[in-house]
């Protein structure tokens, strides 16, 4: 064999062996999660915050529908159709999770069976959150309804469907820290919390490039990934509106020019209604300090 | 008989042409008188929302002049006549009715007595107080995005 083979499978077997190891799933250390008693009254505001019944609801539901998480709303994208998963405290659901289980996957995007799991899901936002915030969560969901619809299987075509290549993207695209750093008041710090982290606003309203991740223009405005229409751009250079407009637009789904959200962000006002206005407030004080993009 | 037939032919293609822009034109105005009676209801609206944000001082006279006009053209806007089916996002530019509102016309019907309620309660509270307007600002917010949710296009 010439020489030039020998180095040339070398070099493929070392790349394979550091794609290997780079795509490990990541894991959340037991020890940080020992002692956290979650408080299901506090997570109730928090699951709204973070507005798990957005997606994970059966499709169109309305009123006490939104609090049984039976899953099936589909999300159709560049990258194939995701669909939301059962997440009810029941046998096809979430019902026999740990704290540990369900902190892994929030924050670390791994599934319980140790798989990634697709960005679909915004563990790039909750990577953020507190372990205190996540067993709060968890005992509040474990008060919810179970549901038995099954979980449907994601429709997700070669290459997308391998799902090791995901480790890829978290290694390109994981963001790690705050999106918008500096000075912040003790208001705009709890709203970046909100809109970075729990609320994930940055997963539908910033750019992403062709693989998905997101472009750093953040919170600038997206085509939708259902190809109908676009998200808006909400930093400065674009959303003009007043602190008041803003938190208000959050509560009752108001503009200032009285017309109402509509489609998805309709949705999302259904859970932002449910924040506390001080929190509304914190979200709005947090978009005025988001570096202005026009367009 | 060749010239007949392409007199009647004529005389038919003109007929058709005449109803297709009757039509056109019919669906333009459907939509406008939407549209119209919409930017209404957003006017009135914004009296109201504009004392519950503290934005204007609360008048409870003029909060109900409001409160009765945007439930006139509620009133108007959700009646079949302005809902015909094929005058649509599919079939008239800048339409943003999207043809599922004929495809659950029942839901669609329900979600305007739905409004409808909303406004009412909102015309009581005028008489209440500003704390009652206040109050009733979330179910009429509801109401409309009700029906924007699943029945309207995203703005282009």
């Amino acid at each position: 064999m010439h020489p030039i083979f020998r180095w040339l499978i070398a070099a493929a077997l070392v790349g394979a062996a550091v794609f290997w190891v780079v795509t490990i799933p990541g894991d959340v250390d037991e020890e940080a999660l020992a002692g956290l008693e979650g408080d299901p009254a506090r997570g109730e505001g928090l699951f709204w915050a973070a507005g798990c019944a957005n997606c994970h609801t059966a499709p169109g539901a309305e009123g006490e529908a939104r609090l049984v998480l039976a899953g099936g709303q589909k999300f159709p994208s560049p990258f194939g159709t995701f669909l939301a998963p059962n997440i009810s405290p029941g046998d096809e659901g979430i019902g026999g999770w740990s704290l540990h289980d369900l902190a892994r996957a929030m924050t670390k995007g791994v599934g319980r069976g140790g798989e990634h799991l697709y960005p679909a899901f915004p563990y790039n936002s909750y990577d953020g959150m507190a372990l205190q915030d996540v067993a709060d969560i968890h005992a509040y969901i474990g008060t919810l309804p179970a549901d038995s619809t099954p979980s449907q299987a994601h429709e997700v075509g070669f290459p997308f469907n391998i799902r090791r290549s995901l480790g890829g993207w978290k290694l390109l695209f994981m963001r790690g820290g705050w999106q918008v750093e500096g000075d912040l008041t003790e208001e705009q710090a709890r709203g970046r919390y909100l809109v970075e982290t729990l609320a994930h606003c940055g997963e539908c309203h910033s750019p992403r490039n062709a693989l998905g991740g997101w472009t750093g223009d953040w919170l600038a405005g997206a085509p939708s990934p259902d190809g109908k229409g676009r998200i808006p751009n909400i930093t400065p250079g674009k959303l003009d509106w007043s602190e008041g407009d803003i938190a208000e637009y959050l509560k009752s789904g108001f503009t200032p020019e009285f017309d109402t959200a509509g489609g998805e962000m309709a949705t999302v006002v259904e859970s932002t209604a449910k924040l506390s206005d001080e929190d509304r407030a914190a979200i709005a004080a947090y978009l005025k300090v988001v570096p202005p993009i026009e367009s | 008989m060749k010239t007949t037939a392409k007199r009647i032919s004529l005389i038919l293609a003109a007929s058709l042409a005449a109803s297709a822009a009757f039509g056109a034109g019919h669906a333009m105005e459907q939509q406008k008188a939407r549209e119209d009676l919409m930017k209404v209801m957003g006017q009135n609206l914004g009296v109201l929302g504009k004392m519950a944000k503290g934005e204007m001082d609360f008048d409870g006279t003029a909060a109900a002049t409001a409160a009765d006009a945007l439930h006139e053209a509620a009133v108007k806007v959700t009646a079949d006549e302005m809902w015909e089916e094929g005058i649509d996002s599919m079939s008239v530019d800048d339409s943003r009715a999207l043809p599922e509102i004929w495809a659950d016309y029942d839901d669609f019907k329900a979600k305007g007595v739905e409004l409808i309620a909303a406004i009412e309660t909102a015309q009581a509270a005028t008489g209440e107080g500003l704390q009652a307007v206040q109050a009733s600002m979330g179910a009429l917010g509801g109401a409309c995005g009700g029906c924007h949710k699943v029945y309207r296009a995203p703005e282009e």
